[in-house]
């Protein structure tokens, strides 16, 4: 079976749709708090976003996802770390509820700013197409891990049992 | 291929096995593999009626002397819980059992009569129990399940029963959840196997030192919607996410992480756990960390 397939590096490249967890950048504390956030949740995280979403626009409420709303942001936060004052600044734009836009302007030059920039960036892709296994190289496969026998018999069971 | 290429391989604990060493795993090393395995078996498996697990579930709320392991495992449960709202916790057993789930695999769910499913939300660990030193203390029966995160613990176990023994090169291995350390000669390259169709993969990951973890609903399932990640929150399998991936610096925080991919905003689970991440939805995207060493094929 033939795949049409564009392989992407994980890194960062230019071009790259990129998300930024806007929550967690504007409020880089939030990351040691107890707060729970889930990606269905309306709210999820409101508080961070809402008092650093300076530029939000009037975007079309309620996004295909739920987790942004349409529109553009800046997102700009400052905290202490034990290295001095620490900041980041996002800018992004939200389309259909991605980011379809981003940039971090690069305030931080170390110490947990810069760890906070790299970890809350990541790449999207709307459709992904495997790539077969047996044209691979590699040294192992993770997945859901491998079941045991009597897991698989008793599964077997079943299967015969509703055929029967 | 530069990698330890003498292999050991073995069945424990529902799941596949195998060690990678440089050079062949003596006895005695892999005896002590082999009892760290079956110890931990004993306290924590929920499909055995010797096991600390279905002791705390015969007793029913009251107070329980931890296995002197639970530290770190109940830790990532405590922060797997807060992250997810409550969606992961080691006291959904019962909630797998009634989906059919139980130590007899007896696979057929509890339905009413229109054919639904009938689930009961599991006991929320952040309320119904609670660590009081090396006790635990339920305010409600429960059967502990630790799927979440105990495969990957004990893989961090047994790298340090190898490390122990002066092994300090080797690769853990259990089904596909794996502990790679002192990899001299380069890194392991792991494909991430394509839940949809397992003859597929949706990229390749490298992994010089750490550990890799994934989960997904294709396997432990025994039905339509029937598969072992559930939400505790309602007591039914998840549907809006097919696969994770985690990649951590331990295999316990991989593993736990992997599941509560499936429940919370990734980049709230990446700072939680010290994690990176590849998740599949169900709608077929793909989200990753930037700074994983490795491809997807998107």
């Amino acid at each position: 079976m033939a795949h049409t397939t564009r392989r992407r590096t994980l890194g960062l490249m230019s071009g790259l749709s990129v998300l930024v967890a806007l929550a967690a950048c504007s409020n880089a504390d939030a990351a040691t708090e107890d707060d729970a956030q889930s990606s269905t949740g309306s709210d999820a995280g409101s508080g961070g976003t809402d008092a650093t979403a300076g530029a939000g626009t009037d975007g079309t409420a309620g996004s295909s996802t739920g987790e942004f709303t349409d529109g553009s942001y800046t997102a700009e936060g400052s905290y202490s770390t034990p290295g001095g004052e620490e900041s980041i600044s996002v800018d992004l734009t939200v389309a259909d509820g991605v980011v379809t836009d981003v940039t971090v302007t690069p305030e931080a030059t170390g110490g947990n700013a810069a760890r906070f920039q790299d970890e809350f960036a990541s790449g999207i892709a709307d459709e992904v197409v495997g790539q077969e296994l047996a044209g691979l190289s590699v040294d192992k496969v993770s997945g859901s891990s491998l079941t045991g026998d009597g897991f698989n018999a008793a599964l077997d069971q079943i299967r015969a049992d509703a055929a029967a | 291929m530069p990698r330890p290429d003498a292999t050991v391989a073995f069945d424990a604990i529902g799941t596949r096995w195998s060690i990678d060493t440089a050079e062949p795993l003596p006895e005695v090393v892999l005896g002590a593999v082999r009892d760290r395995i079956d110890r931990f078996d004993r306290d924590w498996s929920r499909f055995r009626d010797d096991s600390w697990v279905a002791e705390v579930a015969r007793g029913g709320a009251g107070r329980y002397r931890l296995p002197g392991d639970a530290g770190p495992l109940l830790d990532a449960y405590d922060a797997a819980a807060r992250c997810t709202d409550g969606a992961v916790t080691p006291l959904v057993g019962r909630a797998l059992e009634e989906l059919g789930y139980d130590a007899a695999y007896t696979l057929r769910p509890r339905r009413d009569a229109a054919g639904s499913l009938v689930t009961a939300p599991a006991p929320d660990w952040r309320s119904a129990a609670r660590r009081d030193g090396a006790t635990l203390v339920l305010d409600e029966p429960a059967l502990l399940d630790v799927g979440a995160g105990g495969k990957g613990y004990l893989v961090d176990l047994v790298s340090g029963v190898l490390a122990a023994h002066g092994i300090a090169e080797h690769v853990v291995d259990a089904g596909g959840d794996l502990r790679v350390a002192g990899l001299g000669a380069g890194p392991l390259t792991v494909a991430l196997e394509d839940p949809r169709d397992t003859t597929h993969a949706l990229g390749v990951l490298r992994l010089a030192d750490g550990a890799l973890c994934g989960s997904a609903t294709n396997r432990r399932a025994w039905g339509e919607g029937l598969h072992h990640v559930v939400d505790a929150r309602t007591g039914s399998p998840t549907s809006g996410v097919l696969a994770t991936w985690a990649v951590g610096e331990s295999a316990l925080a991989a593993d736990v992480a992997a599941t509560a991919l499936f429940f919370a905003e990734p980049d709230l689970v990446a700072s939680r756990f010290g994690v990176r991440y590849v998740v599949l939805r169900a709608d077929g995207s793909l989200r990753w960390s930037l700074g994983l060493d490795g491809e997807v094929f998107a």
